[in-house]
């Protein structure tokens, strides 16, 4: 099973990813198990709010989750380095929504 | 909506005349919103000779703290603890220090009997909107209060504002920040490219290097256009040097001129304040260059796109390390 983030503005399958990562208003956290979609959960990100340190407060919700991997806009320089602290991948995608991502993430062509 | 970012490292290099006299030239022909994203010290409404605005919103965010006497015991930890000495005594009480705070919880942490409570959002900005300026563009433009701390978050609402007040929009031009930091990231992030803006001195080429890590890391392609370049033409070649190195589009170049300055005191934008001066006859050149662009953005974003993926590295310092 593997576990990715998307940084999205209302959140679910339909949502296209958000152009910013640390003030994205959600994230839409999906369970892949044996190719399939499995859970589809929807959190608040309390980046969203920040002042300051947005990104790295996604990055702490997204540690929290358990998330492996983050498909979206490149995180800012210090969201960067707490993904890297977090073991959690990150790769770049936009103007896709969740299941277009996660369908080119499946084909492996991301 | 194309999103273009204008950005220096560096302040004082002419951001925000550049900034102004492209959203000024280019409202002619193309739908555009100009967004004042220099929360710290914004002045394209002073570029532009704007005195008055449409609507005025209050931004309230972060906190302060204050003591509640009833429940103090006068035990003096917070006012040991407070790394900012922004708790001090007056007539035996424990006051905080309104512009010194910055709500950081270290002295509630501290205190033995939580006597320590906070005012949640304060106000700590405004967004100012011209709804039409006399050239026909909206201008939103963010403020910071004094002393309140600096707000990415500020700059994103002004941004947002600014795409919601004219959603028909094909561009925005964002007046960034001089730096690096929280509020130029607010205002780059996101954007579609970046114009930055140099001069010929030392300190302007080594933060016009800083940001250039920037708009690489966060994969902007960039066009760079050099203020004042016949200040120093050994400087200017090197500036040219760095943008050919870094795969930035020239844009182009500002004479020194100081028609510049004397528009300013006049509160009149400089192409109408002095038509034909040196400077004018330069903005007018970049921003048909950049109108050029406009037209096949995604030829040319696709051509300056930065190819490597540089993450931007910090350099941490420790209080145990000093640097060698």
């Amino acid at each position: 099973m593997v576990r990715i983030a998307f940084p999205t503005e209302k959140g679910g399958l339909e949502d296209n990813i958000y152009p910013r990562f640390g003030r994205a208003p959600t994230f839409t956290i999906i369970d892949i198990e044996k190719k399939q979609i499995k859970n589809v959960k929807i959190v608040e990100n309390p980046g969203y709010r920040a002042s300051g340190g947005a990104g790295v407060k996604a990055v702490q919700l997204l540690a929290n989750e358990g998330v492996e991997i983050v498909m979206g806009p490149t995180p800012g320089p210090n969201a960067y380095f707490a993904l890297n602290n977090a073991g959690i991948k990150h790769y770049p995608v936009q103007g896709l929504n969740v299941k277009e991502a996660v369908e080119a993430f499946l084909r492996e062509d991301y | 909506m194309i999103e273009i970012s204008i950005a220096s490292g560096k302040g004082g290099v002419g951001k925000s005349l550049l900034a102004a006299h492209l959203a000024l030239l280019l409202s002619g022909k193309r739908r555009l919103v100009a967004v004042d994203a220099d929360a710290e010290a914004p002045n394209m409404n002073i570029v532009l000779g704007i005195k008055d605005w449409d609507r005025v919103i209050e931004h309230y965010e972060g906190r302060r703290a204050f003591v509640l006497d009833d429940e103090c015991t006068g035990c003096g930890e917070c006012l040991k603890a407070c790394q900012f000495g922004a708790i001090r005594v007056v007539d035996g009480k424990y006051v905080v220090d309104r512009w010194l705070c910055e709500g950081c919880y270290t002295c509630s942490f501290v205190c033995p009997v939580k006597a320590v409570r906070f005012e949640r959002d304060v106000l700590a900005g405004w967004i100012r909107i011209k709804e039409k300026t006399r050239w026909g563009f909206p201008l939103v433009s963010a403020e910071i209060v004094p002393g309140r701390p600096n707000s990415g978050k500020l700059v994103t609402e002004a941004r947002n504002k600014g795409r919601e007040i004219f959603r028909e929009a094909e561009i925005m031009f964002l007046d960034s920040a001089a730096g690096i930091g929280c509020q130029v990231i607010a205002s780059l992030a996101g954007s579609h490219a970046a114009i930055l803006v140099a001069e010929p001195t030392r300190a302007s080429i080594s933060d016009l290097k800083r940001i250039i890590r920037l708009t690489q890391h966060f994969r902007i392609p960039s066009m760079i256009v050099i203020n004042k370049y016949d200040l120093n033409m050994q400087l200017y070649r090197e500036l040219k040097k760095i943008a050919n190195e870094n795969k930035l589009y020239y844009l182009g170049e500002i004479p020194y001129d100081e028609e510049v300055p004397r528009s300013y005191v006049s509160m009149k934008p400089l192409i109408e304040y002095s038509p034909d001066s040196k400077a004018t006859i330069a903005l007018r050149r970049i921003a048909e260059r950049l109108d050029n662009i406009l037209s096949r953005f995604d030829e040319w974003r696709l051509e300056y796109l930065p190819e490597a993926y540089k993450p931007f590295e910090p350099i941490v310092i420790r209080p145990d390390k000093t640097l060698g």
